[in-house]
């Protein structure tokens, strides 16, 4: 399914606003009413008004747990990851999952870092709601 | 009912761009420049007293000094 870095990440992280290491990474689920705009979008206060809201839902959504961010010189390749992100017993309906950095102090200036297109609705009821991230990492920047 | 989604991986690609530095070389002969001010200067002198000598009262010029 489709998972886009938002355009101004990298810009964010050059800017020292990112830190993936020591800084609060959460990932928040939105609903369809969400339109991503990978230009446009750069902090959550472009995304908040359209969150989530359910049992075992909490605003904000969910810290990436156990962080890495890694350089694999037989590649090229920086990975950045995380464990799995699960809501347990959770009812919730949503359709994008937001990666953004929380640890600034407001919406307006906790940088988007990306986000994933389930490409429908996916709901739980009473049960989990898990993101399985891609076995390669969440993020992974090619150095040319 | 549990759900679970598997998200692909977030890309990007960096590379940095080639820059060029160009230096060149001047050609010729490049002769030392030696200064012809002579090291000894001159002492100004107005109706043959020296500049540094002329009563301040009297420093005019012009009409006013004829």
């Amino acid at each position: 399914m489709p998972s886009k870095l938002y355009g101004n990440f990298l810009l964010k992280a050059l800017n020292k606003e990112v830190d993936f290491d020591t800084d609060t990474i959460k990932v928040a689920l939105v609903t369809s009413s969400y339109t991503p705009d990978q230009d446009a979008h750069d902090y959550l206060d472009d995304v908040v008004a359209y969150e989530v809201s359910g049992t075992g839902y909490s605003s904000g959504g969910a810290s990436l747990a156990s962080k890495t961010a890694t350089y694999d010189s037989a590649t090229n390749v920086i990975v950045l990851d995380a464990a799995d992100t699960t809501w347990a017993s959770s009812t919730i309906t949503a359709r994008y999952a937001v990666i953004y950095d929380a640890s600034p102090s407001t919406n307006a200036t906790r940088p988007l870092i990306g986000y994933v297109d389930f490409g429908s609705d996916q709901s739980s009821t009473n049960g989990n709601f898990t993101i399985t991230w891609d076995s390669t990492g969440i993020v992974r920047i090619t150095v040319a | 009912m549990n759900i679970r989604v598997e998200a692909g991986v977030l890309s990007a690609g960096a590379e940095l761009v080639e820059s060029k530095a160009t230096v060149e070389v001047l050609s010729g002969d490049i002769s030392p420049v030696v200064s012809s001010f002579p090291l000894i200067f001159q002492v100004l002198t107005i109706g043959g007293n020296s500049i540094s000598s002329i009563n301040p009262e009297f420093n005019l010029i012009g009409v006013k000094a004829a």
